[in-house]
């Protein structure tokens, strides 16, 4: 198996990811924060070593302000919904994954009012277009760091930058850039990861940033461990957003994946693979790369071809996995001109060779012209 | 001798900065007899660390809610509080 849809999530995952999670379930396996015996402390330090690490990740040296989701969508939701209220203005990116635009578009029944940049034909955004839609009732921008359709990226910093000149909170989709691109806390004041994508840690996990001194609503409520006799959410980070048991079992395995990452350069083989990937698939006559990819993610447009009949043939007579159609991301189509046809998309991980990337180029061209 | 804080992240923190300097310490559950709102959470280190854990704690915004002496008097634990 070619497995090329790494921006759904990377995989294979690396051994240290796969011992770390069996040692938790063979010898850890307490639930972290609640109780005092062993195996609870043990799973409680291992959470926090993975909070610190992924901290580190971006310069930050307050791990507490480390939350963690199940995935992306949960940070962003927590994000977005934790920080508007009914009045405020949002201004969105016309790239963004559904997990941004339903969020958005479900809070203009409570008042919201949303507000869309549009990306241009690479599927980049204008600093100048966000600068021109803010308000003095703007309270968020949210941007994807990198198109997951088509692997472009967003001038995250230059709009960061705006944003904190007009008092506006920046909020970071680093769904597809954790782990691939340098990110700290110039990119944004809330940063929402994935787990599972190139920071290599198992389906499951997500963590959300949250800049210390920013308040939050709570997205749910429940046990947090601590200040039990009160009815209410303790406000202290990041218990006051993490109400029920913690996937500890699946962070045991996102610390190792993100020590990973560090300490094999993930980020260079990342960056390498990419461009030989787009070298490739440039080549492939009746498919045309869409948009500006610079990482290692590609929407290909078939002339000819249904984009998940190329998928699911690559599939069956290739052993190729890649992902085909909307990629969650209608609005990020509609931009591109590609929503009624859709787009075949590889997305390369650490583990992915060139070897692999050649005869995934050779198979699409062969099915491109039966 | 304790410290208590308000969960296992802020004494997990406090631990991880204390090990650095070479000071031992342990998190456990804050003793129910010293929590006015639930369970929490509490540091446990010898104590002739505590200006240490102190110090650490104001650097790293960790709030120390009350330090406690730990002694057994007629086989019974008690608390004193600093």
């Amino acid at each position: 198996m070619i497995y090329l849809d790494n921006a759904a999530t990377t995989f294979p995952k690396p051994d240290c990811v796969i011992d770390a999670i069996t040692d938790f379930l063979k010898n850890c396996g307490g639930n972290p924060s609640r109780g005092g015996h062993y195996l609870s402390a043990l799973s409680g330090e291992k959470v926090f070593l993975c909070r610190e690490e992924l901290a580190s990740l971006i310069g930050v040296d307050t791990p507490e302000q480390i939350v963690f989701t199940k995935n992306t969508t949960e940070a962003l939701n927590l994000a977005i919904k934790g920080i508007l209220s009914r009045g405020d203005e949002v201004i969105i990116s016309s790239m963004e994954h559904n997990s941004v635009l339903r969020t958005c578009v479900d809070l203009e029944k409570e008042g919201i009012i949303l507000k869309i940049a549009r990306a241009d034909s690479r599927g980049i955004v204008n600093p100048d277009e966000v600068l021109s839609m803010i308000t003095n009732r703007t309270k968020l921008i949210c941007m994807i760091h990198i198109s997951n359709v088509t692997g472009s990226v967003n001038p995250v910093r230059e709009i960061c930058s705006i944003a904190r000149k007009n008092g506006v909170l920046m909020l970071l989709d680093a769904a597809q850039s954790g782990g691939v691109l340098d990110i700290d806390t110039s990119c944004g004041d809330m940063i929402a990861f994935a787990g599972h994508k190139a920071l290599y840690g198992p389906m499951g996990t997500g963590a959300l940033y949250v800049r210390k001194g920013i308040t939050l609503d709570t997205l749910t409520e429940g046990g947090t461990g601590s200040f039990s006799e009160s009815a209410l959410m303790p406000d202290s980070f990041p218990e006051r957003f993490e109400a029920g048991t913690l996937n500890a079992c699946g962070i045991a395995g996102l610390y190792e994946g993100i020590k990973f990452v560090k300490r094999e350069g993930v980020k260079e083989k990342e960056h390498e693979l990419g461009k030989f990937l787009i070298e490739q698939m440039s080549a492939v006559r009746r498919a045309k790369i869409i948009g500006s990819p610079s990482v290692g993610v590609v929407g290909l447009s078939l002339s000819g071809h249904d984009c998940v009949d190329v998928a699911t043939r690559l599939d069956r007579e290739h052993n190729i996995a890649s992902r085909a159609g909307l990629h969650c991301s209608p609005m990020a189509h509609r931009t591109l001109g590609t929503i009624t046809s859709g787009l075949l998309r590889f997305s390369t991980g650490f583990f992915n060779t060139k070897e692999e990337i050649t005869a995934t180029a050779y198979a699409l061209q062969k099915v491109l012209e039966n | 001798m304790l410290a208590t804080v308000a969960s296992s992240t802020s004494a997990n923190r406090l631990k991880r900065r204390l090990s650095e300097f070479g000071i031992t310490s342990s998190v456990i559950q804050t003793p129910h007899i010293l929590t006015k709102d639930g369970c929490g959470y509490s540091l446990r280190f010898d104590e002739s660390s505590r200006m240490i854990v102190e110090k650490t704690a104001t650097e790293l915004g960790v709030k120390i809610r009350a330090f406690y002496i730990e002694n057994t008097t007629d086989e019974k634990r008690v608390y004193e509080k600093m």
